[in-house]
């Protein structure tokens, strides 16, 4: 029967992916219960989906659609009249004088392994399409090609991404420690 | 190679996305450069801090067996419409097949029937679970593709199918303002004895209220855990009430308040 064997197979996937979701779920949400909140929904938009696209790389296609949740959810606090961090406007693609800094100014240099703390915080001070990717790289060593499923974009555009979190966590890491020692 | 482009291939080079030229071309110039060997240690540095030091979220206990049960839930539901909409398509399509309808209802029965002895003897195997009964019963409306006889959420629909049904009156209050929207009811065998059963949603999750005639006037609310499920049940104004779910206690008990306050 085919509905048994396709609950199967996705309850498979979902226990093999459940540590990336939770993960990107808890980080792309400001609270455990979002992140749980966006992972239900999440699963539920997958099982319905899962006879029918049968995906190939489960994966990328279950992130997508906790990615996707979970900006659903954000949408939905605004509308209900949550306050929106100003930092969370996406700075145009065309350009990035964000925050106005250039990775090589020598005062903004990361020269060793930073503090924890510091690139949490720098991390949460990113717009959330700059922390996907930085994530979705780093930490679960997905493919510039897999990162563009998940995030709904071209490569090109995770490529210039990436490279502008990688720049702006560097400066906001100095910038916290910075602060810190001042 | 000028160090503007080569800062532009640094990042996919460690990500490993370039191109073998690119490659060959980019570790002649970083050998050579500086201010690009530092960039490049720092990308460097930045991923080793990212990948050995930033706190890694790892999913609640308990959180996977609820998505999985979600999952399970989704399924039952599904083959409840999948029936409801066979059922819909057979009348409208057969009007006059009356005997047909008549066989297959009484298929049907005897299924429920069957289901109802399977849960019955469970239940006595549980026998020093008080709540068991309550659990088995919620269980079999999810699973025997039964889960309302009326399917409505309006009130005015769902509290006059039940007269005629039973010798009591059963208050029915839609609660989709408070996130409780009413699913239907059915009538349903608690005990031996029959039972009011009205379907509540919460989210993606489905509440039970059994609601039948008590045998004191009033009890205080009791709840208790069984399962996995929550038990809730008291009784007022001469009706019993014992309301089952797995959703959250805080959730459940806002159902509770709403139903006893109505």
């Amino acid at each position: 029967m085919p509905a048994s064997t396709s609950l199967s197979d996705f309850e498979q996937a979902l226990r093999t992916h459940l540590a990336a979701a939770h993960h990107l779920a808890r980080w792309l949400t400001r609270t455990q219960a979002d992140a749980e909140d966006a992972l239900q929904e999440a699963v539920l938009r997958a099982f319905r989906s899962f006879d029918r696209l049968r995906p190939a790389s489960p994966r990328a296609w279950l992130l997508r659609i906790v990615r996707n949740c979970c900006y659903d959810l954000r949408k939905q606090h605004e509308r209900d009249g949550e306050t929106t961090l100003e930092e969370e406007a996406l700075p145009p693609d065309a350009a990035s004088p964000a925050l106005g800094m250039r990775p090589e100014n020598p005062e903004t240099r990361l020269l060793r392994m930073a503090d924890a703390q510091a690139l949490e915080n720098a991390l949460r001070d990113l717009v959330p399409e700059y922390r996907e990717v930085f994530l979705l790289r780093e930490i679960e060593g997905l493919s510039y090609k897999e990162i563009a499923e998940v995030a709904g974009i071209p490569v090109g555009t995770v490529m210039s991404r990436l490279s502008r979190a990688r720049a702006q966590l560097r400066v906001l890491i100095v910038a916290g420690e910075n602060k810190e020692t001042a | 190679m000028t160090c503007a482009e080569a800062n532009r291939l640094i990042g996919p080079w460690l990500d490993d996305e370039l191109d073998v030229r690119s490659v060959v071309e980019l570790e002649g110039h970083v050998a050579r450069c500086s201010t690009c060997g530092r960039e490049k240690n720092e990308l460097l540095a930045l991923r080793e801090t990212a990948r050995e030091r930033l706190p890694r979220f790892d999913p609640p206990p308990g959180l996977e067996e609820r998505l999985l049960r979600t999952v399970r839930e989704e399924r039952l539901l599904r083959t409840v419409r999948e029936e409801r909409l066979l059922r819909t398509v057979r009348e409208t399509a057969a009007p006059r097949r009356r005997p047909a309808r008549r066989w297959l209802r009484e298929v049907a029965m005897m299924a429920a029937a069957a289901g109802v002895a399977v849960a019955a003897t469970s239940s006595l195997q549980r026998s020093t679970d008080p709540s068991g009964e309550i659990v088995d019963a919620h269980l079999r409306s999810l699973q025997a593709g039964h889960l309302t006889d009326v399917a409505s959420s309006d009130q005015h629909t769902v509290k006059p199918w039940f007269q005629g049904k039973i010798d009591f009156g059963v208050p029915v209050r839609d609660f989709a303002a408070e996130g409780f929207p009413l699913v239907g009811g059915r009538l349903d065998m608690v005990g031996g004895r029959p039972v009011a059963a009205l379907v509540y949603g919460r989210r993606q999750h489905l509440i039970n209220v059994f609601v039948g005639p008590a045998a004191d006037r009033d009890q205080p609310l009791r709840s208790i855990s069984s399962r996995g499920y929550r038990v809730s049940s008291w009784a007022q104004g001469g009706l019993e009430y014992r309301l089952v779910t797995d959703i959250a206690a805080a959730e459940a008990d806002q159902l509770v308040a709403l139903l006893r306050a109505a």
